[in-house]
């Protein structure tokens, strides 16, 4: 593919209404040629229903859409040019898995010869060729994944969109795919974009990540960027899995927890704090005065559960509240790991100290 | 063995309805092969004549052939027009259309010989009475709704997702529909036709009230023949149409399941 066709993408306030209900209450986006954009999110909050009228199969009550400079707001689906990839494929089961790829090049009147090389070419990047004469009854799932992948790139897209394309895979298979499909969107140099509920996927595969809740766009960020400086509680909470406490501010860069003070990386709005505690960011320490930097918090060990790689114990703070810090399991640690019931001290780096604001 | 009573129950009762299912269409397959002028069981020897009779004479084969006609015609008419409603029952959300599905299934809940009447009246008063156009029009929307339930019931369990995408790669919905959704509710579409075509085949209550004339159909005359003389060419032509109707059934079922094995 010599000459990319991909697009930006340009969502301008953009509301839907089923009856009294809205399902999208004015979502902008702004999303560059070749950027993979993913939309996370939980049930319900309108990521099918924003890559639906991204797609052209619903309408929008209100708000434009741009490919480009192009305004398709009322673009049917078949002159927008996009590839699309559903949850359950979508595969046609009654034409054999180089028809399904063939269709688009079909429904163009390519010359059928030309068929025939591109299909191949889409089989060979897809890792299925010699797979073309079968039936898409006797694929698995992985192999019907990658062939609807095949149909939705095949005829050089302007626009590739995903709604949740690997939720039907276990696990294994579905991290394989991830990796697939980043290198496939780094080769083809796409404009993706991806929804999901998953936010470890999310951020593994996305240059971008835009956090939708109840109808809007809440965040949209860098993974690292939604890692590190997550908006609210709601981000914090969605992203990572963290554990949230309220704090009290008592400084521009500094909260109360407990009797602890700890230090925070950006000045602090006035107004309700929470903290958002994640297990792995936080290291079982000595005694010893903290290092410029370090925040310390000091707890009581609860129940500690074996989880394979590492340990998750639980740690009730001084507070009240129940936290969890996670320990690898190797045997280094095992000599220094304390008993159920100790009182222990904990550090995290200020870097890592997240304290978002409290959403209503 | 504790359960052998009711299944021995079972059994019999099962064997009882299928008895009373097939008997009488065995009769009158009998009776058709008989010698004698009455319609007299058992037949006391066998013979071809009334097939003959059916077969040779004139009045008979036009009402048939005609019969044969307006069939194909209302359903080619209510094909496309029962699975373009069920299409729309299917997809959309508005709550008007849905109450608009009852309209389309008036004709199985209204009795015949009311909806008769009503057709006979209105006929009368625009001249459709005893025309192919009246009986094409009337056969046509008494069996909409076979073909409307068939085909909804079809796409109830077709995924409308490969649509959008069949749209997204590049058909209109049109093209799409054919292209895509079309092949996969094939069956469905193939019964609503023959329950169509049989049922337009053997209307009798319709067709005595606006059928007439030149425009005479099979079960019409046999009703009308039945009213002079008993004689067993009525038994013939009913074997033949039950010949018709089984032949229809036996293969579009064979066809349904030479798909599913492919
Ligand atoms: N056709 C419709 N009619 C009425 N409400 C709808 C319709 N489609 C979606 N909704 C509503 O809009 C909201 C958003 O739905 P949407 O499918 O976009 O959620 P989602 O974020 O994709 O959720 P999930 O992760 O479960 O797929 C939901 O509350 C849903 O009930
Ligand atoms: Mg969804």
């Amino acid at each position: 593919m010599t000459q990319s066709n991909f697009v930006p993408v340009r969502l301008q306030d953009i509301t839907k209404s089923y009856h009294d209900f809205q399902a999208l209450k004015g979502v902008s986006l702004d999303i560059a040629a070749g950027e993979f954009v993913s939309i996370l999110g939980p049930s319900g909050s309108g990521k099918t229903t924003l890559l639906q009228i991204i797609g052209g199969f619903t309408r929008p009550s209100a708000g434009r859409v741009f490919f480009g400079d192009a305004d398709v707001t009322l673009l049917p689906p078949q002159k927008r040019d996009i590839g699309v990839v559903f949850q359950n494929y979508a595969l046609f089961p009654h034409l054999s898995v180089a028809e399904n790829i063939a269709f688009p090049l079909r429904a163009r009147k390519t010359p059928p010869e030309r068929i025939q090389q591109r299909v191949a070419r889409a089989l060979r990047s897809v890792d299925l060729a010699g797979y073309g004469d079968r039936p898409i009854a006797n694929l698995s799932g992985g192999q019907r994944q990658r062939v609807a992948l095949a149909r939705a790139i095949v005829f050089e897209p302007r626009l590739i969109l995903m709604d949740e394309p690997l939720s039907a895979l276990d696990k294994n298979l579905r991290e394989a795919m991830q990796m697939e499909l980043r290198s496939l969107h780094a080769e083809l140099g796409a404009t993706i974009i991806y929804v999901t509920h998953d936010q470890r996927e999310a951020l593994t595969m996305s240059d971008r990540v835009a956090v939708m809740k109840a109808g809007r766009i809440v965040q949209i960020d860098t993974p690292r960027g939604l890692y590190s400086r997550p908006v609210n509680d709601f981000v914090a909470d969605f992203v990572g899995e963290s554990t949230l406490v309220p704090v009290e501010r008592v400084g521009v860069r500094a909260v109360r927890l407990g009797s602890a003070v700890l230090g925070c990386p950006r000045d602090l709005a006035p107004g309700q704090l929470c903290i958002a505690l994640q297990a792995e960011t936080l290291l079982l320490c000595g005694d010893e005065p903290a290092e410029p930097g370090t925040n310390c918090l000091e707890g009581t060990v609860g129940e500690i559960v074996f989880q394979g790689e590492s340990l998750k114990a639980s740690l009730a703070l001084q507070g009240g509240a129940e936290i969890a810090i996670r320990i690898p399991s190797h045997h280094f640690n095992a000599r220094a790991l304390p008993a159920s019931g100790s009182q222990v001290r904990v550090k995290l780096h200020v870097e890592d100290t997240v304290v978002v604001p409290v959403t209503a | 063995m504790t359960s052998s009573l009711p299944r021995l129950l079972l059994w019999i009762a099962t064997g009882a309805i299928l008895a009373f299912l097939v008997l009488p269409i065995g009769i009158v397959i009998i009776m058709s092969f008989s010698d004698s002028r009455f319609l007299t069981f058992p037949p006391p020897g066998f013979s071809w004549r009334w097939y003959a009779a059916y077969f040779g004479d004139r009045d008979w084969m036009d009402a048939t052939l005609n019969s044969l006609l307006l069939a194909s015609l209302s359903t080619l008419i209510c094909v496309p027009v029962g699975t373009a409603a069920a299409y729309a029952a299917n997809v959309s959300a508005s709550p008007l259309l849905r109450r608009l599905q009852i309209v389309l299934l008036t004709p199985v809940m209204v009795p015949v010989i009311i909806l008769a009447a009503g057709l006979y009246m209105v006929y009368a008063q625009v001249g459709l009475n005893a025309t192919k156009l009246g009986l094409v029009c009337a056969f046509s929307m008494m069996n909409l709704p076979y073909v409307f339930i068939s085909v909804l019931a079809g796409l109830r369990s077709f995924d409308m997702n490969q649509e959008n995408v069949a749209r997204s790669l590049g058909l209109g919905r049109f093209a799409a529909f054919v292209k895509v959704t079309l092949p996969q509710i094939r069956p469905s579409v193939a019964t609503g036709a023959l329950f169509a075509f049989i049922g337009a085949l053997d209307e009798t209550v319709v067709s005595i009230f606006i059928a007439g004339g030149e425009n005479q159909t099979l079960p019409r005359r046999m009703f009308m023949s039945l009213r002079n003389e008993i004689d067993p060419t009525i038994a013939a032509i009913s074997a033949a149409l039950i010949t018709l109707s089984f032949a229809l059934v036996v293969l579009s079922s064979l066809r349904s399941k030479t798909r599913q094995g492919a």
